[in-house]
């Protein structure tokens, strides 16, 4: 985990460990309760309030998290964590009344009318469940854009839980608790401002899509033209996120999606590889050239600076291939990168785009060697695949992007060899 | 799916349910039960300073709140502060305890409920 991730979840067990500290320690069940529900409740809207901050989004400022990947993948599990523990707040309050009798806890259940904290509360949590659900899938994966909208709108839920806490707390002194929950919750604010307003106006860069080349059935390279002022210098293995404009397009237009980057850094044009992979991607395939495009980013750090000169184990597949792409030809270009082997993995030849260029980068780089996998030949991905091929595999750090089941074939036959999982680097996007 | 999220807001729904039907039906039992001396009278018994200094230890403890007298005894071991401090105010005028409690915060309405059923008598005007 990267320091700025640390840092991050430090926040919210920070806040656990003072409320449970100033609280002091229960002497009876239902005191237990009470601490265990205050706790709970202070740590899950701290969890809600950091997540909130992770969502920024800004490029460059990803990096000290690891790249916007896994502060997205940070940003989910503090969502998931708040989630859990805002749900555990409720009923272990309500048990925590129950000393003073049961109608006292039906109250907490059903606060009378005019208890506004509470309603606030219970309109927050409800809001949160409506919000995060499509998050964490509880109705089935939703779309896409929809998603995102119905995401942005859990801000509604942090902001009531905020209040409601604010309204009802008394474990820490004033002073303190306006410097946690006010600055938390006004970091939050900012965020959430930035990101609904001035955000896109103020990283999104227009640019020209210039060529559109078929690599395979369904997935394109385009090549695109800054006409204007053109995004921040990129490393190999960043992604870029691409708004089409072209009116034409059967669906997708004025649509944000994250692609990643497969030209080397320095190039004159911009190049992204594109596979079809839902309506706005597969349109993608048919985008008119010329047309226009809105590009924000670069974001990610899969390939860190600090890594470059080790001996590496690159395994990419279907269109997890790109941020390799990158790479190689950042090396054909000279920049400097340790030892390096590509494991290719496709389907079929025919699903092999790149591959020649790959090759003949192999075949001018000393340090650099390509390999293909084919699963329709050769079956799963093997640990004896990798042993008979990479000798030296375990001393090696792993780059690994593709689909799922290979990231985690991959992951697993890593662990068997005894590589540590802090030089096994992935990458998978979902819902970025 | 998230398996953790969707067990977690099962069991949420559910343990709410229960708790509801809990509370619903000890409500209905108790509307059945005789009603405390101090609930029976039309008007709460009065209670002097001198009998409300006799409840000032951990076996009676009775705080006096804005006129009215509650007997906490069985509550402050469920209560969050720590009962040295509760056991401070037994037998007194607790009204300044009551009122700032939480760093010069009064407590919530939430406490204010939890109070009601604990009440005894109403405190004697000098």
């Amino acid at each position: 985990m990267s320091r700025g991730s640390q840092g991050a979840v430090l926040i919210p067990v920070a806040v656990a460990v003072w409320i449970g500290v100033a609280l002091g320690w229960p002497d009876s069940m239902g005191a237990w309760y009470g601490w265990l529900g205050r706790v709970a409740g202070a740590a899950g809207l701290a969890c809600m309030l950091v997540s909130g901050l992770l969502s920024f989004r800004i490029p460059g400022l990803d990096r000290p998290f690891g790249g916007l990947v896994e502060m997205w993948i940070l940003h989910h599990r503090l969502g998931l964590a708040a989630f859990v523990l805002v749900l555990l707040h409720p009923p272990l309050m309500a048990l925590a009344a129950l000393p003073a009798g049961h109608g006292v806890m039906a109250q907490v259940l059903v606060p009378p009318a005019g208890d506004w904290a509470m309603w606030l509360g219970w309109l927050a949590l409800v809001a949160m469940m409506v919000f995060l659900a499509p998050s964490f899938q509880l109705f089935g994966q939703p779309d896409y854009q929809r998603w995102k909208g119905i995401h942005f709108l859990s801000g509604i839920a942090l902001l009531g839980g905020l209040v409601h806490t604010v309204a009802l707390t008394r474990s820490v002194a004033p002073p303190w608790e306006l410097v946690l929950w006010g600055g938390l919750g006004g970091l939050a604010l900012v965020v959430f401002i930035w990101r609904a307003t001035v955000a896109r106006t103020l990283l999104r860069r227009d640019y020209e899509i210039r060529d559109c080349v078929p690599l395979a059935s369904g997935v394109v390279e385009l090549s695109l033209k800054a006409l204007g002022k053109p995004i921040a210098e990129y490393q190999a293995g960043q992604f870029v996120y691409l708004t089409p404009l072209d009116l034409q397009l059967e669906a997708g237009c004025k649509e944000e999606h994250p692609y990643t980057i497969s030209s080397a850094p320095g190039e004159d044009s911009l190049r992204i590889a594109i596979k079809d992979l839902g309506d706005a991607s597969g349109a993608l395939q048919r985008v008119q050239v010329p047309s226009r495009a809105r590009v924000e980013g670069p974001y990610g750090d899969f390939f860190p600076e600090r890594l470059r000169a080790r001996p590496q184990l690159w395994i990419g597949g279907g269109i997890g291939i790109s941020p390799f792409v990158s790479a190689a030809r950042a090396i054909r270009r000279n920049d400097s990168w340790g030892d390096t082997q590509l494991l290719y993995c496709a389907n079929d030849p025919s699903r092999a785009y790149f591959l020649d260029e790959l090759r003949e980068i192999a075949g001018e780089q000393a340090g650099f060697r390509v390999d293909v996998h084919y699963f329709v030949d050769e079956g799963s991905l093997t640990r004896a695949f990798i042993e008979n091929h990479y000798a030296d595999a375990a001393q090696r750090d792993w780059y690994v992007c593709g689909p799922l089941p290979l990231i985690r074939i991959v992951c697993s036959i890593g662990r068997e060899l005894g590589v540590p999982r802090r030089r096994i680097h992935t990458e998978e996007f979902s819902f970025l | 799916m998230n398996k953790l999220a969707y067990t977690v807001f099962v069991a949420f729904w559910a343990s709410m349910a229960t708790l509801f039907a809990v509370s619903g039906i000890a409500s209905g039992e108790r509307a059945q039960e005789p009603k405390t001396q101090a609930q029976q009278e039309d008007v709460l018994a009065e209670i002097t300073m001198e009998e409300l200094a006799r409840h000032d230890h951990e076996d009676s403890c009775w705080n006096a709140i804005d006129g009215k007298v509650y007997d906490v005894t069985d509550y402050i071991p469920d209560h969050p502060t720590d009962p040295e401090v509760m056991y401070e105010w037994c037998g007194r005028e607790s009204t300044e305890a009551w009122e700032t409690k939480g760093y010069g915060r009064p407590h919530s309405r939430r406490a204010e409920r939890m109070l009601e059923p604990m009440l005894v008598g109403r405190l004697k005007e000098k």
